[in-house]
């Protein structure tokens, strides 16, 4: 069996991202949410590394080493962090120290990432010349144990990039229509492996906690998830006034089996692993939610 | 007294080994572990694997080189594993071949660190030979990492570090009898680290000790005349002021050395 293959079937159909970069727990409460989740029969738990609070090896080499059988995923490990031979290097060393049990996710962040590291910011030719610098470091150090690599995409160019350079997608922030066209780009072989905000309550919570988000997003000028759900048919207005249709997109919200409906929906129309991601403003309210819809979600096969 | 293991032969090894090895230093007493970041693992990743098979031992990056991440990624590793592992992870922090001014990038990257993540932290050490990188260990560090030195030089570092500054000096050491081993040891940073070349002649040593790889000089560097040697070298540093010694094993081969450590293990407390 090949390496995404195995990967697929290790994963299942679904998983948790949580968003403990901006939440930044300390580590005593990420390791008690890591171990709740995979108590719970979740496949996999990932969480993003931002670029300011937290690190992704250090962190997940943490979590695989308190945790027992649930896959750790980097969403994403910034290439601003680091440099390719770096990246590539923390990879192999928690593949080899927990073979099948990380999965890396690379994205090329944002531009001021970028500014803060001194650099410009050309998204497709630096994440390609990025993979093929890891690519070098690994023909130089072959790894003990292979790991897969997915990349951080929207955008269709950079989907591409994902089918040709890694072992597939791993797309953030995005309405239940990128998982079709994502698919599509992809081919029918890589990983797809999107993400799906969740909430147990009501589309005005939902409302309220997506236009924080895109207040967020528009303050600190990042442009490519708006830019995603405008390629997708959403116009100006449906942000500007966060539009029911705009919260119905990107929000599995109701109950359990409307959250359930939504996961078998994007398993559905493509995706490998859907990684819910309960709406909280702390890893204790988002573990709760998971906890509520564990039993549901464990029905869901692919 | 504060007697450490330092070692590269992780690199390549089976991860069991590697476990089983960390394992084996702690039990037998040593206080610490460093280890060498070369082309193979990342340093925080590996840093965690070696605590995550161990309860008491302290770990050590000898060192975490500021090249190879962003200075914001060192803060988030330091703190969580200072978190995960707390007062076990020790972070070792050096500026080689990082352009012009290491001081400088040291200085800068330290600041970026403490910008991005106020808050407690592990202690951090810094690698540092001269005088400006041991007074910046002593301003903006918890101490220093001296590799590659002679007793002269812990001395010299610590009147420069002032009383408070915490020293770990690392100490090369053969135990068997084959000397050639100790010299290329020593040829090979002579030859290729230009910074260790700059150290020595600071410390007196001339040309013609450096292009021949003296006697003088390989005595200075590596501890090779028996047990006698080793005990007494580890305890002349620490009365010229190093607070812990870490010792290196030179096999002239790429094995674990774990014979050689648990001989160790009767030499010094």
């Amino acid at each position: 069996m090949d390496l995404i293959e195995e990967t697929r079937t290790k994963l299942g159909p679904v998983g948790v991202w949580l968003p403990s970069a901006p939440l930044a727990p300390p580590a005593n409460v990420e390791l008690w949410a890591t171990r709740r989740i995979e108590e719970l029969g979740y496949a996999s738990v990932w969480s993003g590394e931002g670029l300011g609070s937290r690190e992704a090896f250090a962190l997940n080499g943490t979590m695989l080493a308190s945790t027992g059988r649930i896959v750790l995923g980097a969403g994403i490990a910034n290439l601003w962090a680091r440099p390719a031979r770096t990246m590539q290097g923390g990879g192999a060393t928690l593949a080899e120290a927990h073979p099948g049990r990380f999965v890396l996710g690379v994205g090329v962040g944002h531009f001021f990432q970028a500014a803060k590291a001194g650099s410009d910011y050309r998204p497709l030719d630096q994440t390609r010349a990025y993979l093929s610098a890891m690519d070098e470091a690994a023909a130089e150090h072959p790894p003990r144990v292979v790991f897969p690599r997915v990349l951080a995409a929207v955008g269709p160019r950079m989907l591409e990039l994902s089918a040709e350079l890694a072992d597939g997608a791993h797309p953030f922030a995005q309405p239940f229509e990128h998982t079709p066209y994502a698919r599509e780009i992809l081919g029918p072989d890589k990983l797809l492996i999107p993400t799906v905000s969740v909430l147990l309550g009501d589309r005005e919570q939902a409302r309220a906690s997506h236009r924080q988000t895109i207040g967020m997003m528009r303050r600190v000028a990042i442009s490519h998830y708006l830019t995603g759900w405008k390629r997708l048919g959403y116009t100006d207005s449906d942000i500007d006034d966060v539009s029911d249709r705009l919260v119905d997109g990107l929000t599995a919200w109701g109950d359990e089996e409307a959250v359930v409906k939504r996961v078998r929906d994007l398993l559905d129309a493509g995706a490998d692993h859907v990684l819910v991601s309960p709406m909280g403003d702390s890893l204790e309210s988002i573990v709760e939610q998971l906890e509520r819809l564990a039993p549901a979600l464990a029905e869901v096969t692919r | 007294m504060s007697v450490g293991i330092w070692t590269f032969a992780f690199e390549g090894k089976e991860i069991s080994a590697v476990w089983d090895a960390a394992a084996e230093v702690e039990a037998l007493g040593f206080d610490t572990l460093w280890f060498g970041e070369a082309m193979g693992r990342e340093a925080y990743t590996h840093a965690g694997v070696l605590l995550a098979s161990t309860r008491t031992l302290r770990v050590a990056t000898g060192i975490a080189n500021i090249a190879r991440r962003d200075p914001l990624a060192a803060a988030g590793a330091e703190q969580l594993l200072d978190q995960a592992y707390p007062g076990r992870f020790v972070h070792g922090l050096g500026g080689q071949r990082v352009g012009a001014n290491p001081v400088n990038a040291v200085r800068d990257y330290l600041t970026a660190m403490d910008e991005a993540l106020p808050g407690p932290r592990p202690q951090r050490l810094l690698a540092a030979l001269g005088p400006r990188m041991l007074e910046l260990s002593r301003d903006n560090a918890d101490g220093a990492h001296p590799y590659f030195v002679p007793v002269e030089h812990t001395a010299l570092a610590r009147e420069t570090l002032g009383p408070k500054a915490f020293l770990a000096v690392e100490q090369a050491v053969l135990l068997s009898d084959d000397h050639d081993l100790a010299r290329e040891h020593v040829a090979f940073y002579v030859k290729n680290a230009p910074h260790q070349q700059i150290n020595l002649r600071r410390l007196g040593f001339t040309g013609h000790d450096l292009s021949t790889v003296s006697d003088r000089l390989v005595d200075a560097i590596v501890a090779h005349h028996g047990d006698q040697s080793i005990a007494d070298r580890v305890q002349a540093h620490l009365d010229a002021g190093a607070d812990h010694v870490c010792l290196q094993v030179i096999t002239g081969d790429d094995r674990i050395p774990l014979p050689e450590w648990r001989h160790l293990a009767t030499l010094v407390p």
